[in-house]
C-alpha cells in the first residue's frame, strides 16, 4: 500500500516521503505530494535506496532483452 | 520509502533569500527574519503579546512590553528590530518571534494538509508528535 508521509517541523519547514513504491514509479509521487501540499514549494528532492531496488523483469523487458541478444 | 522532498511553506523564505537579506542596510540596526508574509508576521507579534500594531504596506510597527519594534520588508523578507535597543535585545526578540512563526505555520499547515488529503480521497492512518515535529501518514483510499 502506497503511503505519503508528511513531517512538519517546529520551525515550519516540511518534508514529505513516499513509501511502498519502488523504482521509477515513485517519481509520479512528486505530483501527488505537490497536490497534497499545494502551499509548499519543493526546494530539494532525493531518491532513496528503495528507488534502486531491483524489480522483477516484465515480459516486455525480457522480450526486449532477447531481441538485443539476437541482434548481437 | 523511495523518494523524499523538502518543502518551504508560503510565508517563509528559502534560506538563500533569508541570508541575502541580512547584508542590507536599508533598515538601520534591523536583523533579518525569514518571514515573507505580512499577515504571518502580524499574527506572530500578536501571539507574543504585542499591542498598538500598525500595519502599512511593507512595514509593521508596535509595542511589546516597554519597547517599540519596527519591521520593514526588504526584498523578499522582513527585517526587524527593537527600536533603540542593543543588538542582543533585538536578537532575543527575533528568536522568540521565529519560534512563534514556526508553531503558527506548523499548526496551520497540519489543518490544510489534512483537509487537502480528504479532498484527494486519501486517508490519514497515523498522526504523531515528537520533539515539536508532527508527522502525518496518509494512504490512498482503497477502491
Amino acid at each position: 500500500m502506497k503511503q505519503i508521509i508528511v513531517t512538519l517541523a517546529a520551525d515550519g519547514s516540511m518534508s514529505a516521503e513516499s513509501a511502498g513504491v519502488t523504482g521509477p514509479a515513485c517519481l509520479d509521487d512528486v505530483a501527488l505530494i505537490q497536490a497534497l501540499v499545494p502551499h509548499g514549494t519543493i526546494i530539494d528532492s532525493k531518491l532513496t535506496s528503495a528507488y534502486f531496488t531491483q524489480q522483477a523483469p516484465t515480459s516486455d523487458d525480457q522480450l526486449a532483452h532477447n531481441e538485443e541478444q539476437d541482434r548481437a | 520509502m523511495s523518494l523524499e522532498v523538502l518543502l518551504i511553506p508560503l510565508g517563509i523564505a528559502a534560506y538563500a533569500a533569508w541570508r541575502e537579506s541580512s547584508s542590507t542596510d536599508l533598515c538601520e540596526k534591523c536583523k533579518s527574519t525569514r518571514i515573507t508574509d505580512q499577515s504571518l508576521l502580524v499574527a506572530a507579534v500578536e501571539a507574543l503579546g504585542a499591542t498598538g500594531i500598525v500595519v502599512q504596506d511593507g512595514r509593521v510597527t508596535g509595542r511589546i512590553a516597554a519597547n517599540t519594534f519596527t519591521f520593514q520588508r526588504v526584498g523578499e523578507v522582513y527585517l526587524g528590530r527593537i527600536d533603540g535597543a542593543d543588538d542582543a535585545v533585538t536578537s532575543d526578540f527575533l528568536t522568540h518571534l521565529e519560534a512563534r512563526v514556526g508553531s503558527i505555520v506548523q499548526a496551520k499547515n497540519v489543518d490544510i494538509i489534512r483537509q487537502r488529503a480528504t479532498e484527494m480521497g486519501m486517508i490519514l492512518v497515523e498522526q504523531t508528535a515528537t520533539d515539536g515535529s508532527v508527522q502525518l501518514v496518509f494512504e490512498e483510499a482503497r477502491a
